[in-house]
């Protein structure tokens, strides 16, 4: 025994009968039909909210081309980018390549070492440590704590992967050497901007505070994926079946890079997710009791100063700290 | 998305009275289409999150739409259409369970706080839909029983029409248009966010052929 058909189910079947009888006459359907429709929308609003998610969804469906077998598309390119994948760039020129010198910026204030040259071998940051590093082309790369990058450069060319970790980059504009960093299977290729990417497990984020990058997605089981532009004040975090597009404003994104200044900020923030943030930094680790994890809080840390957070969650928050060899719990009182 | 025109539409002439009213509808449409529809998933989610009663989901889910629709037609279009979609919901459930006594107020309770907590779930933030999107449209192509998947193959991948449809699978165009509807409705309400599970066993419910195993 079929259950009833509900008043919903059955605006919808007409929307979709409706949808559907378009779908077949194309450009055939008349202008009677388009009145007798246009009387049934302006009835009730069900109707019209119905059709317009039936057809919208209908439209979107035109993305299953994609799937398809890998020979020309009958229904063209996806959606809203061109496919286009930078030419691979001939390995044989790698010739004039300048040697930077080492210099020591006034403005990276004390938290950053001195700016390296960083060459094709790996660099590396311990856990605590920031470190700047000019490239060959006046770009500059401010590896976060626990990370590892390297680099190619070439004369046409500009490439640098992030094995592990977050790295800040402000690029030197060069319309000629196009500016990729690899995440994984992610590429951000840009021009001249200033951004970040940030590797945790499978997931990659990339936050723009200047100008625009665009994200080249790894084909997915064999398929191409669309790139992904991002403008100033975007971040994706990508994972290897998807992407999520986050806008922030200028402040949070200054935020968000705070930890090249040495500070952590945090807005409304769960305890736990603060302490992960600070054992990025620290040989010593917070641990949270899961009473307390979710407690929120907000401000501006100083990122070395891991003692001084404990004591504040002490005397500001009551909770109880305690020392155990190289761990700080936190928990209730 | 941004919103396709529909030729259709826009083909047919309205009266000059009412080329304001049909002008300020084909806005609201585009912005429902737009803001709103891509919003589905985390409505759904929310509404399940705080109405333990399962049945009502979809019918709550289309109702705030059409409230959301009903506002934005009389009161302009409001800046943030998550925030505003978002508060229509809770004012539902609450309204809902206020009016419906089986209903305890428990069950609705974290909602008469503030929205700290939703707004903290629900902080503008788009879906790059090309990618969630296929994951759900081939998710709910598969679950289509035969006939209507091929129906929706042909149509959206291979781009036949549905006059070449009904030839190439010897079948009545009648019976293909009917096919489409089927598929559409599928995937639509897979693109809505609901359980391919439910998907399913509505398509049982509706479909008018039995399956052959």
């Amino acid at each position: 025994m079929n259950p009833p058909i509900s008043k919903r189910e059955s605006i919808e079947a007409e929307a979709a009968r409706l949808l559907a009888v378009r779908d077949r006459l194309g450009q055939a359907w008349s202008s009677e039909q388009e009145a007798q429709l246009q009387a049934w929308l302006a009835r009730d609003l069900d109707h019209r909210i119905t059709w317009l998610r039936l057809q919208d969804a209908w439209l979107r469906a035109d993305q299953l081309a994609q799937t398809a077998a890998p020979r020309p598309s009958l229904r063209g390119q996806p959606f809203w980018w061109p496919e286009r994948w930078l030419p691979r760039w001939p390995v044989a020129a790698v010739a004039s390549m300048l040697l930077v010198l080492v210099l020591v910026s006034l403005e990276q204030g004390r938290y950053n070492a001195p700016l390296a040259q960083l060459d094709a071998q790996p660099i590396a940051t311990k856990a605590g440590e920031r470190r700047s590093i000019a490239l060959q082309d006046g770009s500059k790369v401010t590896l976060n704590a626990r990370s590892r990058a390297h680099t190619e450069f070439a004369s046409d060319s500009r490439q640098v992967w992030l094995d592990e970790g977050e790295a800040f980059f402000d690029v030197q504009p060069d319309p000629k050497r196009p500016f990729v960093v690899h995440a994984g299977k992610d590429r951000v290729v840009v021009l001249g901007t200033r951004f970040s990417v940030r590797r945790d497990g499978d997931t990659t984020l990339v936050l723009v505070q200047e100008g625009k990058v665009r994200v080249e997605r790894a084909p997915d089981a064999g398929r191409q994926q669309a790139p992904l532009m991002l403008e100033a004040g975007a971040e994706a975090s990508l994972q290897p079946e998807s992407a999520l597009l986050q806008q922030y404003t200028p402040e949070q994104i200054t935020q968000a890079l705070d930890w090249r200044q040495g500070r952590l900020t945090f807005k409304d923030r769960p305890l736990s997710e603060i302490a992960a943030e600070f054992n990025r930094y620290h040989q010593r680790q917070l641990i949270v009791d899961p009473a307390t994890s979710d407690m929120r809080i907000g401000g501006s840390f100083d990122i070395d100063n891991l003692d001084g957070f404990a004591r504040l969650m002490q005397e500001g928050f009551d909770l109880s700290v305690r020392v155990e060899g190289n761990e700080l719990h936190l928990g209730q009182r | 998305m941004a919103p396709k025109a529909s030729p259709s539409i826009a083909s047919q002439p309205p009266a000059p009275a009412d080329l304001a009213a049909s002008a300020r509808l084909a806005e609201v449409d585009a912005w429902f289409v737009r803001e709103v529809l891509p919003l589905q998933g985390a409505l759904g989610q929310m509404i399940r999150h705080h109405w333990r009663h399962n049945d009502d989901h979809a019918d709550l889910c289309q109702e705030v739409m059409v409230r959301a629709y009903e506002s934005a037609l009389k009161q302009g279009l409001p800046d943030m259409a998550k925030a505003f979609v978002f508060a229509i919901a809770r004012n539902l459930l609450i309204d809902t369970a206020r009016r419906n006594k089986v209903v305890s107020f428990e069950s609705v309770n974290d909602l008469e706080d503030p929205l700290v907590g939703l707004v903290d779930h629900f902080t503008p933030e788009r879906k790059a839909q090309s990618n969630e999107d296929l994951k759900h449209l081939v998710v709910a192509l598969n679950a289509l029983p035969a006939r209507c998947r091929e129906t929706v193959v042909l149509r959206k991948i291979e781009g036949l029409s549905q006059q070449e449809i009904s030839q190439r699978m010897g079948v009545s165009e009648a019976t293909v248009e009917k096919q489409v509807s089927l598929g559409m409705r599928a995937i639509a309400n897979a693109l809505a966010g609901l359980e391919v599970t439910e998907a399913r066993s509505w398509l049982q419910r509706t479909l008018p052929f039995k399956r052959k195993t």
